[in-house]
């Protein structure tokens, strides 16, 4: 089951599209289930993740203007309770302990937020941590060097492959995490 | 109620991120389909996924390019039709026909009264004798029977339906064609030919001029449905019951020939000529039943062909001799006899023109140019069929029709129906021949404008095409009439755009500027200047070159009517958007489009509806954001300043602009210069002046923020004290609640919790100003959230004043979680003062306060839910902020405990789990680092427990 | 020879009394009415003439057994008495030659007394034979205000032709052309006339009647000058058969080219043409189904 993670576009506002090297991958037909993390901004790009894959999970990014987006969001994926959360409602922004207690509160098994602009990977107290960073590479107005990146899930039983793209230069870079639900 | 005592405990332990390990890959999902792409390139049987090969965007611009490039599109189109077209040539013939019919029948209307003459309708069917004829057994005597018989219909009654309307005249021939139907299948065969032959018959009348081709439509609609009978049952008999012997088969098939020969032996006795040929064509397929040889075919074709030379009425003839066509088509893959035909027109050709001559003295009965038009669908019908994928007679076409006198009907025939490439080859002589041409009833712009349309799908050699298109211009040039002349540039325009330089086309907006505006001749013909406008567009390569040309925006002012020329505007940025380059900096193209973007601006007002001006500006904002001057950041901003000057009626142009000023500050790079610093600080200034003009409260709040963020950012700390201050006062001005673009009111409460939190989080890391006091915004905060009304029990301000306690904790500690370079904030600016941390436990101890009063008044209100809940996550705070060795902080702990344990029965059986898993959690994290504190929890725990 | 096969069909072993085949054939010629009285004298000459009378026995008295039983004949076509020969099938309206073929089941026991009887016609045709090189000969015409019989009131006009045969296959169609060379008032229609010319009696003297078998317009309207139109008429194939002169009765064939004229003048010219049966383009087939 392929879940693709992304997030923080900011189209037209910040950038004009999705990296042309990260569209090229994404080929319609062949992703399961999107999960967005806010920000998606305007519908043509909502559209497009539509495009993409018919199951579109999205939460409201602090410029959305679709109002209707939920705050948060829990999708099940094979043994896998996903929460969704963009991430700007956190104080201190970023805080694995702020997280941590929107995992417990959801009860999830992996929580997904955003709002950083920086891909994160991390397991905290048996749980998984997921941040995509932007796919668009938009600019973090409170931090510099902001790399493109989105993330895909290959979700098979009780393993999750992570697999992180990023846009490296001219390059697009992958890595794979592997976690293990126990 | 007095403050209560609070001390926040230093945090004393690291949260470990445990990172997993990350391994650089070659491998994963999506490059494995790239690989499965490339794979299937090279597989020539999967098609479609060699043409999916690349994302979806981009396949959907390339889609996009297609359709609006005429020419590739016509290419893909004719080498699919010819992909097609060899197999089944005959197949795509009549399906062309019957493209034809209906273009037709909605082309030649009349309000004139038609009459019908028919024994069938309305005639019960006295004469059913099915039934007698079927106990005959001898063949000759059922042949002869039924020549009595239709000897009988003759003088039968027959009825004279006068004086119908065009509606009643296609109805009743729908009813004949029905009671042919019905009488075939009820075996009353000879009725079915009667029928038949009175719908031929009446092809002979042409009083109603105007509707003849259309009459013709509905007459051979009827004859091919008999024609098919016919055709059907001889084919079922010759095919034989299924499994028959060989012997019987030959039998049976011996019999379909009879019966086939029959049908023309009945046929080649109707007296009157024109339905005896009609009869006989449509029943040409069955033919095939006599002889397989196509000479034979043949000879009936031109055999036909001669007889046909006996109707004397060159329009009713012409129509015949279509009508075989159109049968000769599917059953051969000879043109002669096409030819043939053609020869025979050119022959009779000048009796048309004798009655041009007569109906140009009664134009009250059909103009000249009318009646010539009626031969156009059979003319260019049979000439397309003889030109089909054929060159082979239209040199010879073109050449008999510059011998003839009044060519210009058959030359405009020639044009519509000629291959574009032929066309293009001889477009010279084409115009020659248009420049010589002077037949009554066909004006030159009738005929220019085949032309036009020709060489613009398909253009002459490159070097022919300069004198060709001056050439063509002269002509076009001297049509008086403005209505022709524009009819003209219309074709002609997408030539011009597609084949030659943008000097041309200048040069032709520019003529078309002059022309147009002689006695205002634009005001009626607005639809052909934007159909002019939009197919230069579509055809020429650069719309960027286009907006820049000296007649271009003078062309937009033949557009008095405001409600077009806002739609002309419309059109133009729309097929900007979709087709220019990614970025503009060009100024006078940035002009153009401003000039553009300013007459939509001003269109807009009090009255026009949302989606109006959704739409509006979206295309404004789409120029805006793809013009882009580089390195030149103030030429920039100083776009937008004029941008903001010109667009005053739109709010999104207004956010698209303030974002823009946004993204101009990242990418300025104020580490290098002063000059850059200035440079942030005049764009920030510039979206500080910009937001108060957008009307929705919300967006000026988050672009304040985000204003403020960047400020903050490029150490511009008084500009972000500003904004901050600015988005803060505006809290109290946002509505409870929105109407979204869906038209559906959103309670915008949750929005504002979570865009306080995000300022609460932007807020750790904003420095105290020396002007204010100790965090004054978020006393600020604190206390526009106090004064703000929420709807009654709402949670919301609870939350924002967790969420401050959050913040506060922050500020208690050391070392701030995070920093913004360059950014001195509390932590270093204070060094952990004292009376900086006595300031920040008085606080704490207020928003407690404020959250106690909160869940005593949800306690009231009967919320015991949210009450609890609330409850658990101050308890939550406390076990992680506070000194527990206050006892105050640690009786509170308890008693929160105790007043969400009373609720348990509302709450999620979760909750309270959750909450001891998240203390214990706690817990274990600061045991080894702090084992005092470690210890002030278990004895919380145990008092917890104990109580 | 005439090949057959008689089928019976019983439901159940049935008696008979002897079946019996019959052929005839007869021409049968009948006076036009207007000539009736002063023909009466002639009655004889008028009487059908037998051609053909043919017997044969399919089977003696006996019984036909349950279900199909079939009995083939073959029986010659020989006409034995004068004329000596068998002319072929016609349908006029005062001469036709019928053939026929008679099944009897003479059944004596059957109360009534009644016999059962099928009667089944067939068609005789002639061998075909090439036509003469002769016959081939293009007939060449020209009308014009000469032919009409009122040339006062006629306007001027001349049309020219030809007709490619003189002597012509009944299976093949009469083919030719004409052509309008200049005509002073419009031409409403031109159309072409078939006619049969049947005299029954012989020499002494005989009623001669023409009829008309078929008429097809060729031309409709008023045809442009000077362009070439074919004539191209199929001949009916019940209503002719090759020339027949006999000494008892002739069938003879004529054409009328009429041409109308929308002042309601006409003008006819006649061609006699001799039909034979010859070798035609299209092979003709006549199922003759004996049952």
């Amino acid at each position: 089951m392929l879940v693709l993670v992304l997030g923080d576009l900011h189209i037209p506002h910040r950038c004009s599209s999705l990296p042309a090297k990260f569209k090229k991958l994404l080929v319609p037909g062949r992703i399961h289930h999107i999960l967005a993390t806010g920000n998606i901004c305007t519908k043509e790009s909502y559209d497009y993740l539509k495009s993409l894959a018919t199951d579109v999970h999205i939460v409201r990014g602090d410029f959305d203007e679709n109002l209707s987006y939920p705050e948060q969001k829990v999708v099940t994926v094979g043994q896998f309770r996903i929460g969704l959360c963009h991430g700007h409602q956190v104080v201190p922004r970023g805080d694995p302990e702020a997280l941590a207690l929107i995992q417990r509160q959801l009860d999830v098994d992996i929580l997904i937020t955003g709002h950083t602009y920086k891909f994160e990977a991390y397991e905290h107290g048996n749980k998984f941590y997921i941040n995509p960073g932007s796919a668009t590479g938009a600019f973090n107005p409170l931090d510099t060097n902001v790399v493109p990146s989105f993330v895909l899930m290959d979700i098979q039983s009780t393993t999750v492959v992570t697999y992180v793209y990023q846009l490296i230069g001219d390059e697009v870079k992958v890595e794979r995490i592997e976690y293990k639900k126990i | 109620m007095a403050t209560l005592e609070w001390a926040c405990a230093p945090r004393c332990y690291e949260v470990t991120k445990n990172h997993l390990q990350r391994h650089a890959t070659q491998e994963h999902p999506l490059k494995q389909l790239a690989v499965s792409v490339m794979a299937a390139d090279n597989n020539p049987l999967s098609l479609a996924l060699a043409l999916e090969g690349t994302d979806p965007l981009s396949k959907f611009a390339r889609q996009e390019q297609e359709l609006n490039d005429p020419l590739t599109q016509m290419a893909s189109e004719f080498s699919l039709s010819s992909k097609r077209g060899i197999p089944s040539k005959s197949e795509d013939n009549t399906l062309n026909w019957s493209t034809r019919r209906l273009g037709i029948l909605n082309r030649f209307t009349t309000n004139e009264k038609l009459s019908l003459s028919t024994s069938f309708l309305c005639t019960s069917s006295t004469e059913g004798g099915g039934e007698n004829f079927k106990a005959q057994t001898v063949v000759a005597d059922k042949v002869k029977y039924r020549l009595e018989q239709l000897d009988n219909f003759d003088d039968g009654s027959m009825r004279h339906m006068m004086d119908l309307t065009q509606q009643e005249y296609i109805q009743r021939f729908d009813q004949l064609k029905q009671e042919l139907i019905q009488s075939w299948h009820n075996d009353q065969r000879v009725k079915a030919l009667k029928i038949a032959i009175q719908c031929a018959k009446m092809l002979s009348d042409t009083s109603v001029l105007h509707f003849y081709p259309s009459q013709y439509v509905l007459i051979t609609d009827i004859l091919d449905v008999f024609g098919k009978l016919v055709y059907e049952r001889l084919r079922v008999k010759a095919a034989g019951a299924p499994g028959a012997s060989a012997v019987v088969l030959q039998r049976e098939q011996d019999a379909a020939r009879d019966t086939c020969q029959n049908w023309f032996y009945k046929i080649a006795s109707i007296r009157e000529l024109l339905p005896r040929l009609y009869l006989e064509m449509a029943i040409f397929k069955c033919y095939e039943f006599l002889t397989a040889a196509q000479k034979e075919i043949k000879e009936l074709l031109s055999r036909l062909t001669g007889q046909l030379r006996g109707i004397a009425d060159p329009l009713v003839s012409i129509y015949a001799r279509c009508y075989l066509v159109r049968v000769g088509v599917p059953v051969t893959t000879s043109r002669t006899y096409i030819r043939d035909n053609f020869t025979d027109l050119f022959t009779i050709y000048p009796q048309i023109f004798r009655l041009v001559a007569r109906y140009n003295l009664h134009p009250e009965i059909i103009t000249a140019s009318a009646y010539l038009q009626l031969y156009a669908p059979a003319l260019d019908f049979m000439l397309q069929c003889l030109l089909h994928q054929s060159d082979l007679y239209a040199q010879e076409m073109l050449s008999e029709c510059k011998q003839l006198k009044n060519n210009g009907a058959v030359l405009l025939s020639i044009l519509n129906s000629s291959k574009g490439d032929f066309v293009a080859t001889h477009a010279q002589e084409f115009l020659e021949l248009i420049n010589q041409c002077d037949t009554p009833g066909i004006s030159k712009s009738q005929l220019l404008r085949p032309l036009g349309g020709c060489v613009s799908n398909c253009a002459p050699l490159q070097e022919q095409r300069v004198p060709f298109l001056n050439a063509a211009f002269q002509t076009i040039n001297t049509l008086t009439d403005p209505n022709e002349y524009i009819n003209c540039v219309e074709t002609w325009a997408p030539f011009v755009a597609q084949y030659f330089t943008i000097h041309e086309v200048n040069r032709l907006l520019g003529e078309l500027n002059s022309r147009m505006c002689l006695g205002k001749a634009y005001e009626k013909h607005y639809g052909q200047l934007q159909s002019i406008i939009t197919r230069i567009m579509q055809n020429y390569r650069s719309i960027e070159l286009l907006l820049i040309q000296p007649n271009f925006l003078p062309y937009l002012d033949l557009f008095h009517k405001e409600s077009v020329r806002v739609e002309v505007c419309k059109s133009i940025l729309n097929y900007y958007r979709q087709n220019s380059e990614e970025r503009t900096c060009d100024a006078v193209v940035t002009n153009a489009l401003m000039f553009l973007g300013k007459i939509l601006n001003d269109s807009v007002n009090a009255l026009s509806v949302e989606d109006e001006r959704r739409q509006i500006s979206q295309l404004i904002n789409g120029f805006i954001n793809k013009v882009h001057f580089g390195r030149d950041l103030e030429k920039q901003l100083s776009f937008y300043v004029e941008a903001r000057g010109t667009f005053s009626n739109l709010d999104a142009v207004y956010v698209t602009l303030v974002h823009a000023a946004c993204k101009l500050t990242m990418r300025s790079d104020y580490r290098q210069a002063t000059k850059s610093l200035g440079f942030v600080k005049a764009c920030i200034a510039y979206c500080f002046i910009t937001i108060p003009s957008i009307s929705s409260v919300q967006q000026k709040m988050d672009l304040y923020l985000l204003c403020g963020q960047l400020a903050l950012r490029h150490l511009c700390l008084g500009q972000a004290d500003a904004c901050f201050e600015a988005a803060l006062q505006l809290v109290n001005e946002l509505p409870a609640a929105s109407v979204d673009f869906e038209g559906k009111p959103r309670c915008l409460e949750r929005y504002l919790v979570a865009y306080l939190c995000n300022m609460l989080a932007t807020l750790i890391i904003v420095p105290d100003s020396p002007e204010q006091d100790v965090l004054y915004f978020l006393r600020l905060l604190l206390e526009i959230v106090g004064r703000r009304s929420f709807k009654s029990n709402s949670t919301a301000p609870t939350i924002i004043y967790l969420h401050a306690l959050d913040m506060l904790y922050v500020q208690s500690l050391e070392q701030f979680p995070y920093h913004v370079d360059g950014v001195i904030s509390n932590d270093s600016l204070y060094g952990h003062d004292a009376k900086f941390l006595a300031e920040v436990n008085r606080l704490c101890g207020q928003v407690v306060d404020s959250i106690l009063l909160q869940l005593k008044s949800l306690g009231a209100a009967q919320q015991q839910r949210a009450q609890a809940q609330l409850a658990m996550e101050l308890f939550l705070r406390i076990v992680r902020y506070a000194d527990l060795e206050m006892e105050p902080l640690c009786q509170l702990a308890v008693k929160l405990w105790l007043l969400a344990n009373k609720a348990q029965a509302q709450l999620d059986t979760e909750t309270i789990p959750q909450t001891l898993c998240s203390v214990e959690h706690f817990y274990k994290l600061i045991k080894d680092s702090s084992p005092t504190r470690a210890q002030t929890i278990a004895k919380l725990l145990l008092r917890m427990r104990d109580s | 020879m005439l090949v057959g096969c008689v089928q019976f069909h019983c439901p159940s072993e049935t008696k008979h009394d002897g079946i019996l085949l019959t052929l005839e054939g007869v021409v049968n010629l009948q006076l036009s009415s207007k000539t009736v009285g002063l023909f009466d004298a002639f009655y004889n000459s008028v009487k059908p003439i037998n051609l053909l009378q043919n017997s044969l026995e399919l089977s003696s008295p006996g019984k036909l057994s349950a279900g199909n039983s079939e009995f083939h004949f073959e029986l010659p076509l020989v006409c034995k008495k004068e004329p000596r020969k068998l002319y072929e099938t016609y349908h006029g309206v005062f001469i036709s030659i019928n053939y026929q073929l008679k099944c009897d089941v003479n059944v004596k026991r059957n109360f009534l007394g009644k016999s059962l009887q099928k009667v089944q016609q067939f068609c005789v045709q002639y061998k075909p034979a090439p036509l003469s090189e002769e016959a081939t000969r293009a007939v060449p015409f020209s009308l014009s205000m000469i032919n009409a019989k009122d040339r006062v009131t006629m306007p001027r006009f001349l049309i020219t032709g030809c007709l490619d045969r003189i002597e012509s296959c009944v299976t093949m169609p009469i083919t030719g052309s004409l052509t309008v060379q200049h005509t002073e008032a419009p031409i409403r229609s031109i159309e072409m006339q078939l006619v049969r010319v049947e005299t029954c009696g012989c020499d002494e003297g005989y009623s001669k009647d023409a009829t008309e078998v078929q008429t097809i317009q060729i031309v409709d309207g008023n045809v442009m000058p000077k362009l070439e139109i074919p004539i191209y008429m199929v001949l009916p194939r019940l209503f002719t058969c090759p020339t027949l002169l006999t000494k008892n009765f002739k069938i003879e064939f004529e054409l009328n080219l009429v041409v109308l004229f929308k002042e309601d003048h006409s003008v006819n010219e006649n061609f006699k043409i001799v039909l034979k049966r010859a070798t035609g383009p299209l092979p003709n087939k006549i199922t003759t189904a004996g049952r």
